[in-house]
């Protein structure tokens, strides 16, 4: 497998360096390197446990990094709060959506643009091209967000991450929990912010819906990378056939 | 018929600082999970800082006051707002120093220390206003005067509106800001979920100070507001802050607005029992307590029935 940060290549976005993640005793993610190249679509895909969420975790700051470095455009973000680093362009959608229950589908989004302190009109500019992309919330916009179906919930999270203006957009498993034709339109809309020229770092362990998406994919065992390719590779890869991909896809 | 409009009048006072004291466990609970068991003596801590300023002015303007026993012109004009203000400003000050001392060492981890080095610090509070100001109980002049107006023959004092009004109107007021303004919705972010709220670059840490420092002043305006009606005493806090307290559980903790009608609700339940028959009043108050408890654990508008929704 070739390396995807070819020597030709300008610094990556993001560029997790030796990482090691630990819960108390537990080591979770241990010596984990990833580089996400601006404006591309990187996937870590892998079985469930095997660390995808907690390396998400560490990038947003909500997790203290036990060993390796985190940089940002090449600055050490390492060490920087997690409030500070949506500032400095990284804005997650969490697993499981967690959508703030009892706050609107409007002030969810609001929410998101929260760092960046916008007058009422800009907030609702922004707002508006959320709904323009998940057009689904916009006939919600003034219910609670707990009473949302799954579906809108996660257009909800990813509206909520894109408010905040990122340069990095994380994506922790959009398809879990979905209908399939729910989880066709969040990857329709995945598509279209790639095309935008987003870069995306999606977290999955439908490994053949991210694989075909991404440009550069990465496959997560047990706290470790143990393969790397482009998207198109790791999807006729035997190995990573039988392991994610399974019978039925 | 007057002595009902008694009754429902000293119940919406007496209700109106349960449900500020209500309001305030709500506060801290909802956004870091912890309580503050120092909160009575926070109470007695604004009785006190007030009756202070109020001395303080007294003598400023020229006549020589009884710290114990105040004219009623010490409370009148400005005097008593200016106290409420500095209360507000000095217990603003205690929640920082509480949480930063008692809540912030803990936070996060498992286990009830919180529980004790609030208790703790709250001792250290009353200890330190016996030294500076003894146990003896101090009457407190109401702004409004402390002459019984009669309504529909009911004998009613004006402090007791003065209470429900303004408890009332700084319900209102903070509800209206935690739903409407940005402040509010990214506090509800915290209590909602802190690790998803800090992701939106809302300073959680500070979120939590503001928490227990809004908290601690609606506790010390509380123990200003009633002192009037009560008298100041350092062992003042304790009561009234077990009976927000119930009428925090009784409401839902974790709901403001039902914290707000715990707190009257107890207050009018209190002040009915106690025509009937004071002897009774803590039995049937807590034997109700118990009940409603037994039947809704969560209290009539906790987590519960709000996940039905
Ligand atoms: N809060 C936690 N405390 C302790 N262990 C955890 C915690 N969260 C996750 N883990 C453990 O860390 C490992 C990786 O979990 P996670 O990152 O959630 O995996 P994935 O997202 O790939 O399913 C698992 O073994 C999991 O049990
Ligand atoms: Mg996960």
């Amino acid at each position: 497998m070739t390396s995807p940060s070819a020597s030709s290549a300008p610094a990556p976005l993001l560029e997790v360096q030796g990482v090691s993640l630990a819960y108390g005793p537990i080591v979770a993610v241990r010596d984990v390197s990833i580089a996400v190249p601006a404006g591309s679509v990187v996937a870590i895909v892998g079985a469930n446990g095997a660390g995808k969420t907690t390396l998400l975790k560490a990038i947003c700051g909500l997790l203290p990094l036990s060993g390796g470095s985190i940089r940002l455009d090449g600055a050490d973000i390492s060490t920087l709060a997690a409030h500070k680093r949506v500032g400095c362009g990284i804005a997650l959608s969490p697993e499981g959506r967690q959508v703030f229950p009892d706050q609107t589908v409007a002030d969810n989004l609001e929410l998101g643009a929260y760092w960046r302190n916008l007058s009422q009109k800009d907030l609702d500019a922004a707002v508006e091209e959320q709904f323009a992309i998940f057009p689904r919330l916009k006939e919600r916009r003034n219910q609670p967000s707990v009473t949302l179906s799954g579906g809108e919930q996660q257009m909800l999270a990813i509206g909520r991450a894109l408010m905040a203006a990122p340069r990095l957009l994380l994506l922790d498993e959009p398809s879990l929990g979905l209908a399939p034709l729910i989880i066709k339109d969040i990857f329709k809309a995945i598509v279209r912010l790639r095309d935008s020229g987003m870069t995306i770092l999606l977290v999955e362990q439908m490994a053949n819906l991210a694989l075909a998406v991404a440009d550069t994919a990465y496959v997560l065992e047990n706290g470790r990378v143990t393969m790397t390719g482009t998207g198109q590779e790791l999807l006729r890869d035997p190995k990573v056939r039988a392991a994610y991909l399974g019978a039925g896809h | 018929m007057s002595t009902l409009l008694q009754l429902v009048v000293s119940g919406l006072a007496v209700g109106g600082v349960y449900a500020l004291i209500a309001l305030s466990f709500s506060i801290t609970f909802t956004t870091t999970k912890t309580l503050n068991f120092a909160q009575g003596e926070f109470v007695a801590a604004g009785a006190f800082l007030g009756v202070t300023v109020l001395y303080l002015l007294a003598k400023m303007s020229g006549i020589a006051p009884n710290f114990a026993s105040l004219p009623v012109s010490a409370s009148a004009g400005v005097n008593y707002p200016i106290a409420v203000l500095a209360v507000g400003v000095v217990l603003g000050v205690l929640g920082l120093l509480i949480f930063l001392a008692a809540i912030r060492p803990f936070a996060g981890q498992s286990g009830m220390n919180w529980v004790m080095s609030t208790i703790g610090f709250g001792i250290i509070v009353q200890s330190l206003g016996l030294a500076i100001w003894g146990p003896a109980p101090v009457n407190v002049p109401s702004p409004l005067g402390d002459d019984v107006i009669r309504i529909m023959g009911a004998g009613i004092r004006p402090q007791e509106i003065l209470v429900f009004v303004v408890a009332l109107v700084l319900m209102i007021g903070l509800d209206q800001v935690m739903r409407r303004s940005r402040i509010g919705k990214a506090m509800r972010a915290v209590a909602a979920n802190p690790q998803v709220a800090a992701l939106m670059g809302i300073n959680v840490t500070a979120m939590m100070i503001g928490a227990y420092a809004l908290s601690s002043v609606l506790a010390g305006i509380g123990g200003l507001l009633i002192a009037p009606i009560t008298s100041a005493s350092l062992f003042l806090g304790m009561g009234i802050a077990l009976k927000a307290f119930s009428g925090a559980i009784v409401g839902g903790l974790d709901n403001p607005r039902g914290c707000i009608f715990g707190g009257f609700l107890l207050g009018l339940l209190e002040s009915g029992v106690a025509l009937w028959n004071a002897q009774w009043r803590e039995i049937v108050i807590f034997g109700l307590i118990i009940a409603v408890l037994a039947i809704r654990p969560n209290g009539l508008f906790g987590a519960r029935s709000l996940d039905k929704v």
